[in-house]
């Protein structure tokens, strides 16, 4: 007896029932539930729903009955979104029913587009095979640019027929044609290659990017308008006859050439081949979420286990899961990091293509392309990157080879990408030797904007630091590429919401350098628990100085109704969070909490809270973009004794909450007028 | 929506009426998961629950509805559910009074909703069935964790509570 569609569905919708009611430990129900996914699967074709559900079904099979249930709801869900739009459901099972039924054949089979030709793993396949191929291209091609290479130029041969082959086997012939054209320029010149045929291949890449951009899409790639008129220019550079090597129309000097020696060097650990494997993103992330619900889970039984106290041979157990998993973790979480040398490399394709357009000659160095990132910030990185560099060739670098060679600097101006560890964080700087920033220029227009006072004193590196507000531009012209005052503050909010910093330092005439620091990974945080009533809060524990008990004397009450601290010194601002957060049953009394003082960039800040209840590394998850909440509460935290501790952002409680800006101003002129009379 | 005759729903009292979502939309029926409150929310996000390891936000559909509060919780139970929001997949759990049963209802039993009574929150009904002598509201899982009206709420809840502030400021105690 043939399904029919309605079957397939009331099958489903049954599966999806037991699903939810079924009782993980019953394992009858459960061995039921299996059997009937069976049959569905019988009726079903192959693809990566489908596949989702066997994978279900395995779990079912293999006991891990409460973790199967929920994937298979999970599959079950997608399946049926597929089958209501038409697929799925196997042809055969439609035609054979069809065929019963003695009406003529339906199209359905026949109908099968094009596209479904090409199956949607193959295609996958290729897309991921395809990026990788792009990728490495344009490394040596970067690398071939510096110095020629026969090596390098031969693993570049080799890309594009691996290319080609994986293009035929998709049956993708225009593809196959296109990079069997490259392929043989390249085998063609034998002698080296030159720039212009290095141009072509860098065309070449781009719109090779195209193509696994339409794949990565599902889409069957085909070539865009653009191809056709770089594919005459590589058939036409094949059949030219030999051209002497020429120079490059930039002027070129000794400081051009990064040296031979860097190139050898990387040509030296190329030969050191790590072994690497390919994985879905999607299951790393599930494993190293496992792995933090593991640590999680091992240290609510350490607490039972001292609460309730056990043997000494289940405490001894215990202790050594405790130390084999923090090893774990720290394993998955580096798994989730990847050098920073991709992101580095499209810096420099985007720095070579800027030097054009902008008629500019500069080169943009790297070190430090091993220095490993959580993937998250790398992805977080990219833009504010772009918007570093772009910033650096238009406002950083001097406009003419006159104006550097007037100030006695070489020819070809030079922008450094360095990334390395230092103090428990990523440090990140983006590096010109141009013309440095003019402070002078930027407190005129601060004051000119009204952000300062005309006879305010106010320090260099607080000037410098206006260049990341929004609209603020020294330029009196727009450019293409900046000089709209946007950018820089872009790269502030992107780099503080992963918890970083920005900061700028510049010599006039020298130089200009914007240095970033972000934490190791987004997940995992050194945080120091509060309480608040019965809630728990998250705080930095990297910015935390100290709490104490404040005494009636040290507060003062502002009219604005802000508060103010007095520590030594300094005053700072106290943000009540108990009354800010509204939290039932926090206490009110200032004298009988505790001020928790936080270190921030600008200013020091007080926090209140009812208890501090300690410092543990935490996983923090995020609570989801769409979630309206409260300011300056970025994450939750799972806490081992069953609570979500909220993160805060201290940096973003004091800007928000504006009675403590209130009475910060107050404070700072409380600060001077003491410093004068001292 | 659906080409088929009959569905099934998961079905459950709220302040007295019936309600019922799609089964494909259950992951999950949970009770006695610790509530964490969220400052800043809109008033009828009760909290997140720690859900298999992910934060799932919690919507009391009492308060949803603008009903008044449920007194004795003892059997209130959280439907985890899978919707959308913004066209992106969406994980939400409804705080509901007691679940019921899993109804079949087929589409003929469905009828729509009445414009007798023009409230915005009758965007979240899809459709009226009635089984067994009973009527069971069909709810519309994304309208009821939907930004627009959250938006909406969430303006009206932050001018409310700035104002508040204000007012508190300006009565607090001298030291």
């Amino acid at each position: 007896m043939s399904i029919d569609l309605a079957g397939v569905s009331e099958l489903l919708n049954q599966l999806a029932e037991q699903c939810v009611l079924l009782d993980p430990s019953d394992a009858d129900g459960v061995s039921e539930l299996v059997t009937a996914l069976d049959e569905l699967l019988a009726c079903l074709e192959e693809a990566p729903a489908t596949s989702d559900l066997r994978r279900a079904g395995s779990m079912l099979r293999e006991g891990r009955h409460a973790e199967g249930l929920v994937a298979l709801g999970r599959a079950l869900d997608a399946a049926r979104d597929e089958i209501d739009e038409g697929r799925l459901v196997s042809t055969a099972a439609a035609g054979r029913e069809a065929a019963e039924r003695a009406e003529p054949a339906p199209a359905a089979v026949e109908q099968v587009p094009e596209e479904d030709v090409v199956s949607p793993e193959l295609l996958a396949i290729f897309a991921s095979e395809a990026d990788e191929l792009v990728v490495e291209a344009e490394r040596l091609l970067l690398a071939l640019q510096d110095s020629p290479d026969s090596a390098a130029a031969g693993q570049l041969y080799r890309a594009f027929h691996t290319l080609k082959g994986s293009a035929g086997y998709l049956a993708l012939d225009e593809l196959g044609a296109f990079a069997h054209e490259v392929e043989s320029l390249l085998s063609a010149r034998e002698d080296g290659l030159r720039r212009s045929d290095l141009d072509l291949v860098f065309e070449a890449v781009d719109v090779l990017r195209g193509v696994v951009e339409q794949a990565t899409r599902g889409r069957v790639p085909v070539l865009d308008a653009a191809a056709a008129p770089l594919r005459a220019r590589v058939r036409a550079a094949l059949q030219a006859e030999p051209e002497p090597e020429f120079e490059l129309d930039e002027p070129t000097s000794e400081a051009a050439r990064p040296g031979n020696g860097e190139a050898a060097a990387r040509g030296a650990e190329a030969g050191v081949v790590k072994e690497l494997v390919r994985v879905d993103a999607q299951e790393l992330e599930e494993m190293v979420d496992l792995v933090g619900e593991l640590v999680l889970a091992q240290a609510i039984l350490s607490r039972c286990a001292q609460q309730d106290g056990v043997s000494p041979a289940v405490d001894q157990g215990l202790k050594s899961v405790g130390a084999i998993l923090r090893e774990l973790q720290t394993l998955s979480s580096r798994l989730r990091m990847v050098p920073i040398a991709g992101l580095f490399q499209r810096m420099r394709r985007l720095g070579r293509d800027l030097a054009r357009t902008e008629r500019k000659a500069f080169e943009v160095v790297v070190q430090g392309e091993e220095t490993r990132l959580d993937k998250a910030i790398i992805d977080g990185l990219a833009e504010p990157m772009v918007h570093l560099l772009r910033n650096a060739v238009d406002h950083g670098l001097e406009a003419s080879i006159e104006e550097r060679r007037a100030a006695g600097k070489p020819d070809v101006g030079r922008i450094e990408l360095c990334a390395f560890h230092r103090g428990g964080q990523i440090h990140v700087e983006v590096r010109d030797d141009g013309r440095g920033l003019d402070i002078a220029q930027i407190r005129r227009r601060a004051v000119a904007s009204g952000l300062i006072d005309a006879q305010a004193e106010v320090g260099d590196s607080e000037l410098l630091d206006f260049v990341f507000r929004y609209g603020f531009s020294t330029r009196d012209t727009v450019t293409t590429v900046s000089g709209r005052g946007v950018g820089l503050d872009v790269v502030r909010t992107a780099v503080e919401a992963m918890r970083g910093t920005v900061e700028v330092r510049s010599v006039r005439g020298k130089g200009t350098t914007f240095a970033l620091r972000l934490p190791l990974t987004l997940a995992i945080i050194d945080g120091l628990v509060v309480r608040l009533g019965n809630e728990r809060y998250v705080l930095p524990a990297l910015s935390v100085v100290r709490s104490l008990r404040p005494r009636a004397s040290e507060i003062t009450h502002l009219a604005g109704g802000g508060r103010l601290l007095q520590l030594g010194d300094s005053t700072l601002p106290l943000l009540p969070l108990g009354r800010l957060f509204k939290v039932p049953g926090a206490v009110h009394d200032p004298t009988r909490a505790l001020a928790v003082i936080v270190e921030l960039e600008e200013r020091d800040v007080g926090l209140l809270v009812d208890e501090v209840l300690g410092k543990q590394h935490v996983l923090v998850k995020s609570l989801g973009d769409e979630l309206v909440r409260g300011p300056g509460i970025t994450g939750g935290a799972l806490l081992p004794d069953g609570h979500i501790g909220l993160t805060l952002d201290p940096g973003t409680l004091v800007r928000h909450f504006s009675a403590g800006e209130a009475g910060l101003q107050t404070a700072k002129q409380d600060d001077r007028v003491q410093g004068s009379l001292s | 929506m659906s080409k088929h005759t009959t569905s099934k729903y998961l079905a459950f009292h709220v302040a007295g009426e019936d309600y019922a979502v799609p089964i494909l939309k259950v992951r999950e029926i949970t009770a006695g998961l610790k509530m964490n409150r969220v400052p800043g929310t809109a008033p009828y996000v009760t909290g997140i629950i720690n859900y298999r390891g992910r934060i799932v936000p919690v919507v009391d559909l009492r308060l949803r509805f603008e009903l008044p509060e449920l007194e004795d919780d003892a059997r209130a139970c959280i439907v985890v559910c899978h919707c959308s929001r913004d066209e992106r997949p969406y994980t939400a759990g409804l705080k509901v009074d007691l679940v019921t049963e899993v109804v079949n209802i087929a589409d003929d039993e469905v009828e729509p909703v009445p414009s007798v009574e023009a409230t915005e929150l009758i965007e979240a009904i899809t459709g009226i069935a009635r089984v067994d002598k009973r009527t069971i509201l069909l709810l519309d899982l994304d309208v009821v964790v939907s930004l627009e009206l959250s938006a909406r709420l969430a303006i009206a809840a932050a001018t409310k509570a700035a104002a508040e502030l204000e007012q508190d400021a300006e009565q607090a105690p001298p030291a």
